[in-house]
C-alpha cells in the first residue's frame, strides 16, 4: 500500500523491513532516521526491537528540548568560587556516560526540533559525545519524524548526511499480523481491517478534517472498546468512541460491521455447535445471507486445514470429528433455509472443488442439499 | 456517487438529480440495520451497500433520447401524412440505431448497474430503496449467470418473482405488517405468480389486472391505427407500472428455476409438433386478424400502384 505521493528520494520500506533494518543498524552501532506518516508505529516498533536486545532505551522527544537540554547547563550556583564554569548535563546522559550497559538513543520528532539543537545533535550522532564528553555507552541512534504534509519539516542536510534514512510505509498485512500476535487490537477491528485494508490509514493530507483513520487511531479505539466491553458501555457509546478516534465516515462503516460482529458471529457459533438459533428467522435477509456465507466459509477453512496438514495425501485422511460435526450441522441448517441463500453460500464460499475433493456427497445431508440445489443450475 | 458513464443524451439536471437520489440511497444502505433515521427510514443494509456501491453505475438515458426523437418524427409524420407501414419502418430503424433494447427502468448484469435517470427521479425514497435492493438481489443470486438455455424474457420474469418476494420478506422483517401494500404504494401494482401463469395459459382471457395485455385488444388498436395513422392508443398515455411479485412464495417456488418451470409449463404446446405458444384464438380475434391482413394487403397494393 503506497499512497504517499513523493518519496523525497528516500528508500521506501514497509514496517516489517523497518524492524529488520533497525535490528541490523543497532547491531552495527549506526544511525537510522525513519520518516513516516503519523501513527505508522515507528516508535513502538523501535521499542519492541530494543526490548528484544541487550540494550537500554534512552528516549528523547526533541520537540520539547532547547539547546541547554542537550548541551548542558552552566553550573553557576554550586557555592564554589571558581574562575571557570562547569556544565551540568541533563540526567538522560547518566545512562550514556555511567555504567556499562550499551544504550540506544531514540530521538523522536526530529522534524520538529529547534534549529538551535543542530550543533549538539551533530556531535551527539557523529562523535558519540556531547561538548567533548564521551558518551561511552551510546551504541546506536534512531531518529524519527513525520512527513512535511503532516506538519514536519525536513531535518537539516548535515544531520541527514550522518544517518541512514528510510521512508517507512504501513503495510496492513503486517499490521494485522502484529495485531494478532500482540493482542492489542480488538478482534472486531482486526476483522474490519482485514476486510477493509485501505481503511487502516487515511489520506496523507487530512485537509480541513480534524479526524481521520490511522493505525494509532485504531489502536486507541481498540483500547476504548475493550475497556467499554468490560465496563458494559452501551454499544452506541462505543461506536461514538471509535468514530471519535478514526473519524466519523469510517466510524459509520465500522459500526455497521460491529453490528455484524456482535449479532451474527454468536449465531454462527451456535449453528456450528448444532444448537438451535431461533433468532435467525427474525434477521433481515442480507443478515441471513451473511450468516450462511460465514458458515460455509468457516467450514471451507476447516476442510482446507485438513488439506494443508495432510498435503496430497489428504483423501486418505479420516475426517476429524470436529470437522465432521461442523459439516453435519452446517448442511442440516442449510437444508432448512431459503434454498437461494444456501445455494449462493455454497457456491460462493465452499465451491465445487472442495465438495469433490472431500467427497461431501458421501454424507447424506450434503448429498441431499447439493442434489436439490445444484441439479438445475444451467 | 457519480455515474461512470452516460449513455444517450438528456437534460443534465435529470442526471444530477438521479445521482443525488442514488447517493442518498447508498448512504442510507451504509448505515446499520437498525439505523432508521435516514432517507426511507427502512434501516441500513451494509451487505447490499458493499455489494452495490463499489461497482460500476451507468446512466442509461437512451430511452429519453429515443422518446424525444420519436416525438419529433411523429410530428413530421402527421404533417406529411406518412402511411402507417412507413412510419413503423422508420421508427424501427431509429430504434435499431439506439441498440433496440431501450432501458426505461434499471438493470444489472451482476457487475454493472444500469439506471434510467427518468425512472430514478420519479421514485419515492422507499421506492428507490426497493429498486436498488431489487437490482442488488438479482446480483446476489447470480441470476444472469444461471439462465443457461432458458428463454431470457421468461427467466427474467421468474427471477423478478423471487427477488420481489425477497424484498417484501425483507420489509416484513423490518416490521412492516403489510409489505405488499408498501410495495404497491411506493412502487406500483404487481401481478402474482398465479395471475401471470393464468395469462400465459390463455392470454385471450387474462385476469382483470392484465386486461390491457389481451391480444384481441392489441389487435383492435392495430386496426384503428391502420385506419387512422394518427390514432393513439389511449392506454399508452399513462402506462401503469406492473411488477412481477408474489408476496407469499410457496417453499417449492423459492427457486427461480422452479418458478420458470411452472410458468413455462403454463404455455400451451402443439400436441403434434411440440411447438410452444400455440394458443387457441377466439373468434373475435380471428375476425380482427383477418381484417388487419386485408387492410395490409390493400395498403401494399396501393403502394405498388403508386410506385408504377
Amino acid at each position: 500500500m503506497s499512497d504517499i505521493a513523493s518519496d523525497f528520494n528516500l528508500q521506501r520500506i514497509n514496517t516489517k523491513e523497518y524492524a529488520d533494518n533497525l535490528k541490523a543498524t543497532i547491531d552495527f552501532g549506526g544511525n537510522l532516521l525513519a520518516i513516516a506518516r503519523r501513527g505508522t508505529g515507528k516508535t513502538s516498533i523501535c521499542r519492541d526491537v530494543i526490548l528484544g536486545g541487550k540494550y537500554k532505551e534512552v528516549y528523547v522527544n526533541l520537540a520539547t528540548k532547547e539547546r541547554p537540554d542537550l548541551a548542558g547547563y552552566p553550573d553557576f550556583f554550586n557555592g564554589k568560587k571558581d574562575n571557570f564554569v562547569n556544565f551540568l548535563f541533563p540526567s538522560m546522559y547518566r545512562h550514556l556516560m555511567e555504567g556499562d550497559q550499551p544504550c540506544i538513543a531514540v530521538l523522536d520528532e526530529v522534524d520538529k526540533a529547534e534549529t538551535g539543537l543542530l550543533s549538539p545533535l551533530l556531535e551527539f550522532i557523529q562523535e558519540r559525545s556531547i561538548d567533548g564528553h564521551k558518551l561511552k555507552n551510546l551504541h546506536a541512534v534512531v531518529m524519527m519524524g513525520n512527513l512535511p504534509s503532516e506538519g514536519g519539516t525536513r531535518p537539516p542536510a548535515p544531520l541527514l548526511d550522518r544517518t541512514e534514512k528510510f521512508l517507512v510505509e504501513i503495510n496492513p498485512e503486517h499490521w494485522l499480523e502484529w495485531a494478532g500476535t500482540s493482542g492489542l487490537i480488538h478482534p472486531s477491528i482486526a476483522a474490519y481491517i482485514t476486510d477493509n485494508l485501505h481503511d487502516l490509514s487515511g489520506d496523507v493530507d487530512q485537509g480541513e478534517n480534524y479526524s481521520d483513520r490511522s493505525p494509532r487511531g485504531w489502536h486507541n479505539a481498540s483500547k476504548l472498546i475493550t475497556f467499554g466491553e468490560r465496563k458494559g458501555w452501551h454499544p452506541t457509546m462505543m461506536m461514538h468512541k471509535v468514530a471519535a478516534c478514526v473519524g466519523r465516515k469510517v466510524g459509520i462503516k465500522y459500526s455497521a460491521f460491529f453490528e455484524h460482529y456482535q449479532v451474527l458471529l454468536p449465531v454462527v457459533e451456535k449453528i456450528m455447535k448444532g444448537e438451535k438459533v431461533q433468532e435467525f428467522s427474525q434477521f433481515e435477509n442480507t443478515k441471513k445471507l451473511v450468516v450462511c456465507m460465514i458458515l460455509c466459509s468457516r467450514y471451507a477453512r476447516m476442510l482446507d486445514e485438513i488439506k494443508d496438514k495432510a498435503g496430497d495425501n489428504f483423501r486418505n485422511i479420516i475426517m476429524p470429528d470436529d470437522v465432521k460435526d461442523a459439516g453435519k450441522y452446517v448442511s442440516k441448517f442449510l437444508l432448512n433455509i431459503d434454498p437461494e441463500m444456501a445455494l449462493i453460500s455454497i457456491r460462493g464460499q465452499l465451491g465445487a472443488k472442495r465438495v469433490l475433493d472431500h467427497n461431501l456427497t458421501d454424507d447424506e445431508n450434503w448429498d441431499r442439499i447439493l442434489t436439490e440445489l445444484l441439479a438445475k443450475i444451467g | 456517487m457519480k455515474f461512470h458513464k452516460i449513455l444517450g443524451k438528456c437534460d443534465p439536471q435529470i442526471i444530477t438529480e438521479a445521482e443525488g437520489m442514488l447517493s442518498s440511497t447508498f448512504t442510507e444502505l451504509a448505515m446499520g440495520y437498525k439505523t432508521k433515521a435516514f432517507g426511507s427510514k427502512l434501516g441500513g443494509d451494509v451487505f447490499l451497500h458493499q455489494l452495490i456501491s463499489p461497482l460500476k453505475h451507468i446512466c442509461d438515458a437512451r430511452g429519453i433520447e429515443f422518446d424525444v426523437e420519436c416525438e419529433k418524427m411523429h410530428a413530421e409524420f402527421e404533417a406529411e401524412n406518412v402511411p402507417v407501414e412507413q412510419r413503423d419502418a422508420i421508427i424501427a430503424a431509429l430504434k435499431k440505431q439506439f441498440g433496440n433494447k431501450l432501458l426505461y427502468t434499471a438493470a444489472t448484469n451482476g457487475s454493472i448497474f444500469y439506471w434510467a435517470p427518468q425512472f430514478i427521479i420519479k421514485q419515492s425514497k422507499i421506492g428507490l430503496r426497493l429498486i436498488v435492493g431489487h437490482e442488488g438481489w438479482h446480483s446476489i443470486y447470480m441470476h444472469p449467470s444461471r439462465r443457461g438455455s432458458r428463454n431470457p424474457a421468461l427467466w427474467n420474469i421468474a427471477v423478478d418473482f423471487k427477488v420481489n418476494f425477497t424484498l417484501m420478506d425483507d420489509l416484513r422483517l423490518r416490521d412492516f405488517r403489510h409489505p405488499e401494500e408498501v410495495f404497491q404504494k411506493e412502487l406500483g401494482d404487481f401481478i402474482t405468480l398465479k395471475e401471470y401463469g393464468g395469462f400465459l395459459k390463455d392470454p385471450f382471457n387474462p385476469p382483470a389486472k392484465l386486461a390491457l395485455w389481451n391480444p384481441t385488444l392489441s389487435m383492435k388498436h392495430t386496426m384503428e391505427r391502420m385506419a387512422n395513422p394518427g390514432y393513439k392508443n389511449p392506454d399508452d398515455k399513462e402506462p401503469k407500472s406492473l411488477y412481477f411479485a408474489e408476496p407469499q412464495l410457496a417453499d417449492d417456488m423459492k427457486r427461480p428455476e422452479n418458478i420458470y418451470d411452472y410458468l413455462f409449463n403454463q404455455i400451451p404446446k402443439c400436441s403434434t409438433c411440440g411447438k410452444i405458444g400455440v394458443w387457441k384464438k377466439p373468434e373475435a380475434y380471428k375476425k380482427l386478424e383477418k381484417q388487419v391482413k386485408e387492410m395490409q394487403a390493400d395498403m401494399k397494393d396501393h403502394s405498388n400502384d403508386a410506385k408504377h
